[in-house]
């Protein structure tokens, strides 16, 4: 029998935990209550912008990370947070999991790379109303992650990072003028009293993933080994975050309940400035990408990903 | 002596470079408020400062032992006798010297770590090595002063609480802030 | 041995380290190295010793601590202690026990700036003992009222105490230090009730002092104002959401420092001397935080917190009494450890029980720090009474605690009054946005 510590940052009541329960419940199932799954939540164990080494140091067995924590690092999988790449997470998690998996072993030697638990597309929420792009000029706006804040500046707003524990007073004072969120989180962090405006733009995905530690993995009876590749494929991608993704999803209805918002969607003809505003973000990641890995590296990477994405139909 | 004069001379930059930061982060804070007034961002402004006040701390913590100025429980201190007190305070310092040491040790994992991530800036992509460096040497130089201390290298001229010295001084006593310089 | 059991071992090595000196952050750091080397391994407890102290120096939410230091740190500088004492004397030197009275109101004005108990006793043993010895005060009294007078550097905002809550518990700084307003204000009137009855009891040891016209009053007054506007600009900048606490700090700090410039009580290259003090105030802060990070990792893998916070949920007892029992607690190992210290340690296995028992935790956090802040002048340990004891050696530690015992009475009647009436913490903080 052994024990795998899982580690990840964010309260029990966060949908992360949800999935992180339903993960470590079918391994523990399949591999007939031989590895057991021990989960500490909410930093208990280290920093968020440390899960990545806690997971390769061995710290922990297995962990929950956000790769946006630690810019320039991954150069590769920051692809996944450019605005407009995927307008349906869940698919699109199964879809990045595929063209991701292999390069994971280059990009992150020090894990073993198991999935994406990532959440439904960010859209912008506000105090004041915003219908086009030239509203969000000069608003101050809490980005989610710092390739968020590069696009909003890009918009002409003005990035204004806060911790997340000050962005709900940072929203109540006034010190920022909205935020960037999926749709459930603004009720859950009790921002949707002040943000009543919403604009109904898919346009990023957070690159949230779970790793494993290698030595854990290697000391594992080959029937364990197979269990945890099994709960490390493209499907448990999806499911993972179809289960956070819904969950953010069933948001929009709640705030239409509860009235006064207003929700502005902008329509597929419509987004071509919003898209145009983010090709220097694309520029920007090629740029990286073929510094690291040569020149001419980066654009059939975009072009596989996009062409993956678009068959599945989870393309922009 | 000549040792007396280097440590004196470590302290100096280790206070420079303590202060600077922290003047640093101050105004970078500020900036960045009156910035956000005229509708401006201040690009990686919370990376920076934050990066400086590790790099603040590290380097004023090596001041602290040059200082004999940690926070201590001096409850036996003040009541066992001179010799008993002295020996006290020498076990203290070696356990806390040798610790220093291995923290510095693993100050070199943590460099190496950042070095290789290629880590950057989010905004700016300004890279995060050279700040990790400094705060490394910073500890380093703790370690050294730790060293130092446990080793009776400092004369007590320049301790403000040698080991016999009565009890009680704000310099070990005070959590909530010491007053120094007084 | 199980995981769990290694917790108590731990708090065991952690109490023999620190009793044989052990700087506190360095005996945590080491105990917790330690056991967490023995519960993972000594690889991982490598990565942790290498990590967690620049993460924790660098945490952008402690950013606020130095700042605020540096806040305090040059207001003292800037000789405002002299002239807050100035001008309480003025105001109430001519009741009796007034020179007591002004150490009080003089001790609130300082803590309105500085965000530090010690500080607040030090400065204020420099600056009111003298005259008080002089009038003839018994010498007691006199330096029990500088201890407790301390004491409310920790309460009335800016506070170092509550923000290191606030970050440990993700509460909201700006709020927690409003809440710290309302009971601040209640300890000074009911410190000054203590000196008033100590005074009516034996009017021998508190003499009478001369009275002055308002003409003196108003230019001591004219002294201070700057200490009023950077009080308004932080707190009020922080109520009304124009700062974050952490800008508010850097605010703070860069307008005292600039006010004592420009009206020449801080000579320029004193900056120099105030940016250094701060900073080494800090690294001993630091060392202690990062020390207790240490623990706390160690302390997670143990499960012990676990174990502990379900165990005290099985309790059939009534949330109160519960309540009581750790108010309890806190003021016993008050007696005995440092106060910061003793925040980083218990909080994060404490406040998940709280929360569970539904108490508001923005009024849970004001209640422990007032009853840590008891413990500042309590024996055996008690902080501010060594740092009084240390400036003026020849003044016997029996008659500073003796001294302090009324006004230990009068903050236990504190407690009582702000557990009984939530509100009197709440109202301020909830009328926020
Ligand atoms: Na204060
Ligand atoms: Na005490």
């Amino acid at each position: 029998e052994t024990t795998m510590t899982f580690s990840h940052f964010v309260p029990t009541g966060h949908r992360v935990h949800a999935g992180a329960e339903m993960w470590a419940k079918s391994i523990e199932e399949a591999s007939g209550g031989d590895i057991k799954v021990r989960i500490f939540p909410a930093q208990q164990l280290g920093k968020a912008a440390d899960h990545y080494d806690m997971i390769a140091s061995g710290q922990v067995g297995a962990g929950w990370f956000v790769s946006g924590y630690s810019p320039g690092r991954f150069p590769i999988i920051e692809a996944g947070e450019l605005p407009f790449l995927m307008t349906d997470a869940a698919t699109g998690a199964r879809v990045l999991h595929e063209w991701y998996a292999e390069k994971a072993r280059e990009e992150m030697p020090e894990i073993r790379f198991c999935l994406f638990a990532t959440h439904d597309p960010g859209r912008i929420h506000t105090r004041a109303k915003v219908e086009t792009i030239s509203d969000l000029k000069g608003m101050k706006i809490r980005p989610a992650s710092a390739s968020v804040g590069n696009y909003l500046a890009a918009l002409g707003a003005i990035p204004v990072k806060l911790a997340a524990p000050e962005a709900r007073q940072g929203v109540e004072r006034g010190v920022v003028d909205g935020v960037t969120f999926p749709w459930n989180t603004i009720i859950n962090f009790g921002l949707a009293e002040d943000l009543v405006h919403h604009v109904d733009l898919p346009f990023y995905v957070p690159m949230a993933m779970y790793g494993v530690n290698p030595a854990f993995y290697e000391n594992l009876s080959p029937e364990n080994r197979k269990v945890i590749d099994d709960h490390c494929t493209p499907e448990w991608s999806e499911r993972i975050t179809s289960d956070w993704a819904t969950w953010e999803q069933d948001g929009r209805q709640e705030l239409e309940d509860i009235g006064g918002h207003t929700i502005v969607t902008v329509a597929p003809e419509d987004r071509a400035p919003w898209v145009e505003k983010a090709q220097g973000l694309y520029a920007d990641w090629a740029a990286q990408v073929d510094q690291r890995y040569g020149d001419g590296a980066a654009g059939p990477m975009m072009e596989d990903l996009q062409a993956r994405l678009s068959q599945a139909g989870a393309g922009f | 002596m000549a040792s007396r004069s280097i440590f004196a001379v470590l302290e100096r930059v280790a206070d420079l470079v303590a202060a600077l930061s922290l003047a640093l982060v101050a105004l970078v804070t500020a900036a960045a408020i009156v910035l956000r007034a005229f509708g401006a961002n201040l690009p990686d402004a919370i990376d920076f400062s934050s990066m400086l006040m590790g790099v603040m701390v590290f380097w004023a913590a090596a001041v602290a032992f040059r200082h004999d100025d940690n926070v201590r429980v001096e409850f036996l201190g003040s009541v066992a006798p001179p010799p008993v007190r002295l020996a006290i305070r020498v076990f203290a310092n070696l356990v806390t010297a040798a610790f220093m040491v291995l923290m510095a040790v693993a100050g070199e994992r943590q460099f190496a770590l950042v070095l290789r991530s290629r880590e950057v800036t989010p905004e700016l992509r300004f890279e995060l090595w050279p700040f990790a460096a400094v705060a490394w040497a910073g500890l380093v130089l703790t370690a050294l002063m730790a060293v130092a201390l446990a080793l009776g290298w400092f004369s007590s001229r320049h301790r403000r609480s040698a080991p016999g010295d009565a009890p009680g001084r704000p310099g070990h006593l005070v959590g909530q802030g010491t007053l120094h310089g007084e | 041995m199980a995981n769990e059991l290694l917790a108590p071992v731990g708090f065991a090595a952690l109490f023999a380290l620190m009793v044989l000196q052990v700087p506190i952050g360095i005996a945590m750091a080491i105990v917790g190295f330690a056991g967490y080397a023995t519960v993972v391994g000594f690889g991982p407890a490598m990565s942790v010793l290498a990590s967690a102290p620049i993460r924790t120096a660098s945490d952008p939410a402690l950013a606020l601590l130095p700042l605020f230091i540096l806040m305090g740190v040059a207001a003292f500088r800037s000789g405002i202690s002299a002239r807050l004492f100035d001008a309480g004397l003025k105001t109430l030197g001519h009741w009796r026990g007034g020179l007591a009275l002004s150490t009080i109101a003089a001790s609130a004005g300082f803590a309105a700036i500085c965000g530090s108990s010690a500080a607040g006793a030090a400065t204020m043993t420099r600056i009111a003992l003298k005259p008080m010895r002089d009038s003839g005060y018994d010498e007691g009294v006199a330096a029990a009222t500088i201890a407790v007078g301390g004491t409310l550097g920790i309460l009335i905002p800016p506070s170092v105490a509550l923000a290191v809550f606030g970050i440990l518990t993700e509460q909201d700084i700006g709020r927690l230090f409003v809440a710290g307003l309302v009971p601040g204000i209640l300890a000074v009137v009911m410190h000054m009730g203590v000196i008033a009855i100590i005074s009516r009891v034996s009017p021998e040891s508190l003499p009478q002092g001369a009275r002055f016209g308002w003409r003196d009053r108003l230019a001591a007054y004219a002294k201070i104002w700057p200490i009023v506007l950077i009080f308004l600009l932080v707190l009020g900048g922080m109520y009304y959401g124009y700062f974050t606490p952490t800008e508010a700090a850097a605010m703070g700090a860069i307008f005292t420092l600039a006010i004592g410039v420009l009206r020449g009580q801080l000579p320029i290259r004193e900056i120099g001397g105030a940016l250094v003090e701060t900073c080494r105030t800090s690294a001993s802060i630091f060392l202690i935080l990062i020390g207790a990070v240490m623990f706390g990792y160690f302390l997670a893998v143990t499960g012990a917190p676990h174990m502990i916070a379900g165990w005290i949920g099985t309790l059939d007892l009534p949330p109160l009494v519960i309540l009581a029992l750790i108010l309890f607690g806190y003021l016993i190992l008050g007696c005995f450890l440092d106060s910061l210290a003793m925040i980083v340690l218990t909080v994060p296995i404490i406040f998940p029980i709280i929360q569970h028992l539904g108490f508001d935790p923005i009024w849970f956090g004001v209640l422990v720090v007032i009853t840590i802040e008891l413990g500042l002048i309590t024996p055996p340990v008690g902080l501010n009474v060594f740092v009084i004891k240390s400036m003026e050696t020849s003044l016997p530690l029996g008659a500073i605690y003796r001294g302090v015992l009324p006004f230990v009475g009068m903050e236990i009647l504190r407690l009582a009054l702000l557990t009984a009436f939530p509100w009197l913490v709440l109202a301020l903080p909830n009328s926020m946005r």
